[in-house]
């Protein structure tokens, strides 16, 4: 079920904000303690499966910096860019 | 005319410090005396000319204005009226003031520099020189250059271009678009070289090390500069996966920015399929790309900082929402566990007599009363069934019988015997008694008539 949470959250291609959203909502609810028993089950399993989400969307780029070098029919051609300091230039 | 001073009457008078120098009549007797002079040249000292065709006369006037020096490079300020653009690109409108006018064209060669478009009632300062055209007879300026009087062209050109996209929506709130709150991969427009990009591109790296940047080199002072622009801004959309793109540079005089203030860059941005954000010079620098982009960064150092949040902090965000949530379940844990136990060890359940004993007690009640009620119940049932018996015999032939009557009965067809006829002498009857049956042959048969 917790596979279930996250490829939904994957699927619909939900935004980093959106489930920031909702995990706060889901904290602020099981919080209150007036949800029953099986719906507190899943709100759980959702909310651990966007926690580990946002995690991973925070992590998911490389940090790659790279120069736009021509843009031909095969698409972009790029290399990565060494930041030259202003004296220098 | 230097060969020839002292044969000149208006620099002999010129000399002499004659007032009427500042005379227009002077000039008019000036340019008369200068053509003759001509004319007699070309005439080898022949008789001047007596006749004219309206061509020669007009090429000949067109020759005086075109030799002038003066004419051929002059300022001129006037009011712009009768303001039209033809097809073809060229300009054609006056220059008034409160006492003349003077007809101009601008061609397309020369206004394609323009920055702003000349409207009618507007102040100008031209430059160009006079010629006439001929086949009107018309004199008239050929601009090359204009500045609008009272503000520069460049600031004019700047409201103009303002006041036209804005009327066309392009800097509607509704059309700014909202930036991605993590967005994974953005692409800088600017100069490789420039001050902006690396400061865009440390604060980017230190608010969100993760980050993946796409530099997309381009022009940003210059002529070629917007295009330059345009083109970057037409490869970041055909790249999918961007979530963002900066636009901008450092800072620069009006000028520099220039490029930011181009009609082409303002509609290639609010045509980009990514989220903008416009970082042009300094605070207090506005461009038209600042006007029609998303969201406008007073610096490039500032769009870093609005681009991308701080991942550490977003991080201790999600940790922190992490913890909450687990803390929550357990609480709900425990609190749904108190709830059980104090079910579970509840009087109802432990001491279970308590409420069975009155059960118990209802019960053997009921059971008393049951057990003196059902003989009575029994005896009127079985008076009711007496009764009913006593009825039952009174309606039954066997009562009859008992009294000494009996039943006939055909044995051929069993069919009940009530005359005499029915039967045959000899025929066999069953005689039906209280108790038991008789075969009998009939002997003789008495109808009714013959029995006394």
């Amino acid at each position: 079920m917790t596979e279930k949470a996250k490829t939904k959250a994957e699927k619909t291609e939900q935004s980093f904000e959106e489930a920031m959203q909702r995990l706060e909502e889901i904290v602020t609810r099981l919080e209150g303690g007036t949800t029953a028993l099986e719906e507190s089950l899943q709100l759980f399993e959702e909310g651990a499966a966007l926690a580990r989400y946002c995690q991973e969307k925070l992590q998911a780029a490389q940090g790659r910096l790279d120069i736009l070098l021509r843009r031909d029919e095969e698409g972009v051609v790029t290399e990565p860019f060494q930041l030259q300091l202003e004296e220098e230039a | 005319m230097g060969d020839t001073p002292l044969l000149c009457p208006f620099l002999a008078r010129r000399q002499k410090g004659n007032q009427d120098l500042r005379d227009g009549g002077t000039r008019q007797e000036f340019l008369l005396w200068y053509g003759i002079k001509q004319a007699w040249k070309r005439g080898r000292g022949a008789a001047v000319k007596t006749e004219y065709s309206v061509t020669e006369l007009t090429r000949y006037l067109a020759s005086l204005i075109t030799g002038d020096p003066v004419l051929q490079g002059v300022w001129v300020r006037g009011e712009i009226s009768n303001f039209t653009r033809h097809t073809s690109g060229h300009m054609y409108f006056t220059l008034k003031d409160d006492a003349a006018r003077i007809r101009a064209v601008m061609f397309r060669g020369q206004n394609r520099t323009l920055r702003f478009t000349p409207e009618n009632g507007m102040l100008v300062l031209a430059f160009g020189s006079v010629g006439v055209y001929e086949r009107n007879g018309d004199y008239q300026i050929y601009v090359e250059m204009l500045e609008p009087v009272g503000q520069g062209s460049l600031n004019l050109a700047f409201e103009q271009l303002k006041e036209k996209l804005g009327k066309e929506g392009l800097f509607a709130p509704e059309r700014k678009r909202p930036l991605p709150r993590l967005p994974q991969k953005v692409a800088l427009i600017t100069s490789p070289t420039g001050a902006a990009v690396r400061d865009l591109i440390n604060i980017l790296r230190r608010r969100r090390p993760n980050l993946d940047i796409l530099l997309i080199p381009a022009l940003v002072q210059g002529e070629e500069a917007p295009e330059s622009l345009v083109a970057a801004l037409g490869t970041a959309g055909q790249i999918s996966d961007l979530d963002l793109v900066i636009i901008g540079r450092g800072g620069g005089s009006l000028e520099e920015l220039w490029a930011f203030n181009d009609e082409r860059v303002a509609r290639a941005i609010a045509a980009s399929s990514h989220p903008v954000i416009s970082a042009v010079g300094h605070e207090t620098d506005f461009t038209i790309a600042d006007f029609v982009a998303d969201l406008r960064a007073p610096t490039p150092s500032a769009a870093a900082e609005l681009a991308v949040p701080d991942q550490n902090e977003l991080t201790r965000d999600v940790l922190a929402l992490r913890e909450r949530l687990s803390r929550a379940a357990r609480r709900y844990q425990a609190q749904k566990s108190a709830e059980l136990n104090r079910l579970a060890n509840s009087v109802v359940l432990t001491r279970p007599e308590r409420w069975l004993n009155p059960m118990r007690q209802r019960l053997d009640e009921a059971e008393g009363r049951l057990r003196r009620i059902l003989p009575r119940i029994l005896q009127e049932r079985q008076l009711v069934f007496g009764n009913l018996i006593g009825k039952l015999n009174a309606l039954s032939p066997l009562a009859t019988l008992a009294r000494g009557y009996s039943i006939t009965r055909r044995i051929a067809d069993g069919a009940f015997v009530s005359d005499s006829e029915m039967v045959e002498i000899g025929e066999e009857v069953a005689v039906r008694l209280a108790r038991g049956e008789l075969i009998c042959r009939v002997e003789q048969c008495k109808k009714e008539a013959e029995l006394v």
